[in-house]
């Protein structure tokens, strides 16, 4: 007895501590510099995240670069917008409106990068610049210079905003708006998104256990009472006097069904649209 | 008329005889000898005295038989002071404990009980009740060990316990509203037709030994469960069959017994009666009417085997049916036990659950 008080402490104190373990979203400073691959060592990522959180904070736009391990479900045209907007990018004044970035975002498992500019940086990180901005990753990328390509890009990015005299402002347009069906991409989001499904699994959890401590219960329990006496109906014990059947009426309904006569069914048109007026776009990225 | 025997010692050494269910002969406790009931009566049949009634009649009847003197001088009566249970055996069958409620002080009591028409005897001896009542034990996960290493499982008793045994005619007339639905489509509808009916469906429904158990002491639920017994192997009544075991005397009348029997019978005419309908997609019963037209009962002895044991002040009751081997009875749940099952599972299902949703949701650290 005493043995099984210990089990079910041990159980209820392994699953409070489980429970306490739990990653719990923290308001954690903001990520410059995400390495999702894992090509940076720890003192780079630190170091770039330093450096990146410096001047974003001193231009006033945000400046980012996010190393994923796939596309996340993105084609090529929509991979560094669908990261922007997914990982929640972009310099503001606290409000959360108008936010203003540059991301450089980067595929490894595709070998694929692209650069692209968000609110306000827009007007500093032209489709020129943002190409100027490609071209360098890419001599770091192809050399096989991660923590590199990330620190020129950075740096470089300072030279432009403060070149062209950036500053930050709210611009007059809407954020683009992401499918909720979207693939979700960022760290937090999936965190966020599996610390939903805790509590379904825990009710279902219980609910299993529940279900098979009662039926553990129910084989210690095998006495009843017979509510029929079938087995003792003799050999050819039923005999069926009167088997009558009248017809007395009929009921009809019917039931109109729409049948959309135009072919091939098919949506409106899928896929994402993007408020051109919010992002500004290198002319395309490219594989290293 | 059958001639009965009612004080069985060996022929060979003047010990006491006992029915051995695995020979289905009688056996001597001392020297092992085996005897059939004819080679006793032979043996001494110069000194038998006629039995009152154990006539080989066939027909069900409700009357029960009395005992002869001689039948009844050497059988005892016992009574159980805690539950009241009225027992008799045989003069070399000692009774110390009440197979019901484990009482240890059953005393002598007057012998009034009536005699059976029928009995089945035991077909399965102590041992095996004894390993089908271990194996019961096993596999039960929420059973306290305390529990089955306490339990004087040895102490079993074979149990002559009185029922009724009913046949009877019922009669059924039922009627029922029964609907055919056929759906066809006719350019861009859907014709849904519905067909009703009204059914008429009369007949009766045959039944033979419904059993009821006769005595108050033992709860109807655990009879119900052992059941069925195979009546082929009834015999008449003979005290050769109660050497060595314990039979309660019925303190439920023919009467009282019948309501069950009836309810029983009346459902299963009503099913029976119903499963006659085919062919429609839906029935419903709009009235239903059973009545017994025919019945009797016969009072009869059917072979169980007993344990009661106490554990945490409550007492438990296992009964094996003594022909089949069918056990019932209800086990305790340990409350630790339910619960530590319960937060294992819980807690392992919750473990897996959150791993595969982390990994399913691409991970996150």
């Amino acid at each position: 007895m005493r043995k099984l008080k210990l089990f079910s402490l041990s159980a209820i104190l392994a699953m409070v501590m489980f429970l306490l373990a739990l990653p719990v979203p923290a308001e954690a400073a903001e990520a410059y510099v995400i390495d999702e691959a894992g090509m940076l060592t720890n003192d780079e990522l630190l170091a770039l995240n330093n450096l990146a959180e410096e001047i974003s904070l001193r231009q006033e736009c945000g400046v980012y670069v996010i190393i994923t391990k796939d596309m996340h479900g993105y084609s090529e045209s929509k991979f560094a917008q669908g990261i922007f907007m997914n990982y929640d990018l972009g310099y503001d004044r606290g409000d959360s409106e108008g936010a203003s970035g540059v991301l450089l975002a980067i595929s490894y498992g595709d070998s694929y990068y692209d650069s692209v500019a968000y609110g306000a940086a827009s007007g500093t990180f032209t489709t020129s610049k943002l190409d100027r901005l490609n071209d360098i990753a890419y001599d770091y990328l192809s050399a096989g210079d991660w923590n590199g390509c990330a620190d020129a890009f950075i740096r470089e990015c300072d030279n432009m905003l403060t070149q062209s005299g950036y500053t930050y402002y709210v611009p007059q347009y809407t954020d683009p708006t992401i499918d909720p069906t979207e693939v979700v991409t960022s760290p937090a989001q999936r965190r966020e998104r599996w610390l939903g499904t805790l509590p379904f699994a825990g009710a279902i959890s219980a609910g299993i256990g529940a279900v098979s401590v009662f039926f553990m219960k129910g084989k210690n329990k095998t006495t009843r009472i017979a509510k029929e006496a079938d087995r003792y109906i003799i050999n050819n014990g039923i005999r069926v006097t009167v088997s009558q059947e009248h017809f007395t009426h009929k009921t009809r309904t019917v039931t109109h069904v729409h049948r959309d006569s135009g072919g091939g069914g098919g949506s409106s048109g899928g896929g994402h649209s993007y408020h051109s007026s919010g992002f500004s776009h290198s002319s395309g990225g490219g594989h290293f | 008329m059958a001639e009965q025997l009612s004080n069985y010692k060996c022929p060979n050494c003047g010990g006491p005889l006992r029915f051995d269910p695995k020979e289905q002969k009688l056996k001597c406790e001392y020297c092992d000898s085996l005897f059939t009931q004819e080679e006793v009566e032979q043996f001494y049949r110069p000194s038998e005295l006629a039995a009152a009634s154990g006539g080989t009649d066939t027909q069900w009847a409700t009357d029960t038989g009395d005992w002869s003197e001689e039948e009844a001088a050497h059988m005892r009566a016992y009574s159980c002071p805690s539950c009241g249970a009225q027992l008799i055996a045989d003069e070399n069958t000692a009774v110390t404990i009440c197979p019901y409620c484990n009482n240890p002080t059953v005393v002598a009591g007057q012998f009034v009980t009536k005699k059976p028409q029928y009995l089945l005897p035991f077909q399965l001896d102590k041992d095996k009740a004894v390993q089908i009542l271990t194996q019961f034990y096993k596999g039960k996960p929420l059973l306290p060990r305390a529990f089955t290493s306490q339990n004087h499982i040895r102490e079993i008793k074979g149990v002559y316990v009185p029922f009724w045994l009913y046949n009877g005619v019922m009669e059924a007339d039922m009627t029922f509203t029964g609907q055919r639905v056929q759906q066809f489509s006719h350019g861009d509808d859907i014709i849904t037709e519905t067909s009703h009916y009204n059914i008429i469906r009369r007949g009766t429904v045959s039944f033979s030994g419904v059993p009821a158990d006769a005595s108050s002491k033992m709860p109807d639920q655990y009879m119900d469960a052992i059941e069925p017994f195979d009546y082929t192997k009834l015999v008449d009544f003979d005290t050769m069959y109660m050497a060595g075991y314990l039979a309660d005397s019925y303190d439920v009348d023919e009467e009282e017994d019948r309501k069950r029997a009836d309810m029983r019978m009346t459902n299963s005419t009503v099913s029976s009666i119903s499963n006659t309908v085919h062919g429609y997609t839906s029935v419903a019963p709009t009235s239903v009417n059973i009545r017994r037209i025919d019945g009797a009962a016969a009072y009869a002895f059917l072979p169980v085997w007993l344990l009661c044991t106490t554990w945490n002040g409550n007492n438990y009751l296992f009964a094996v049916n003594g022909q089949s081997g069918k056990i019932a009875g209800d086990l305790p749940s340990d409350k630790t036990l339910m619960i530590s099952w319960f937060l294992g599972i819980a807690f392992g299902l919750f473990i897996l659950g959150a791993v595969i949703s982390y990994f399913a949701g691409g991970g996150f650290l």
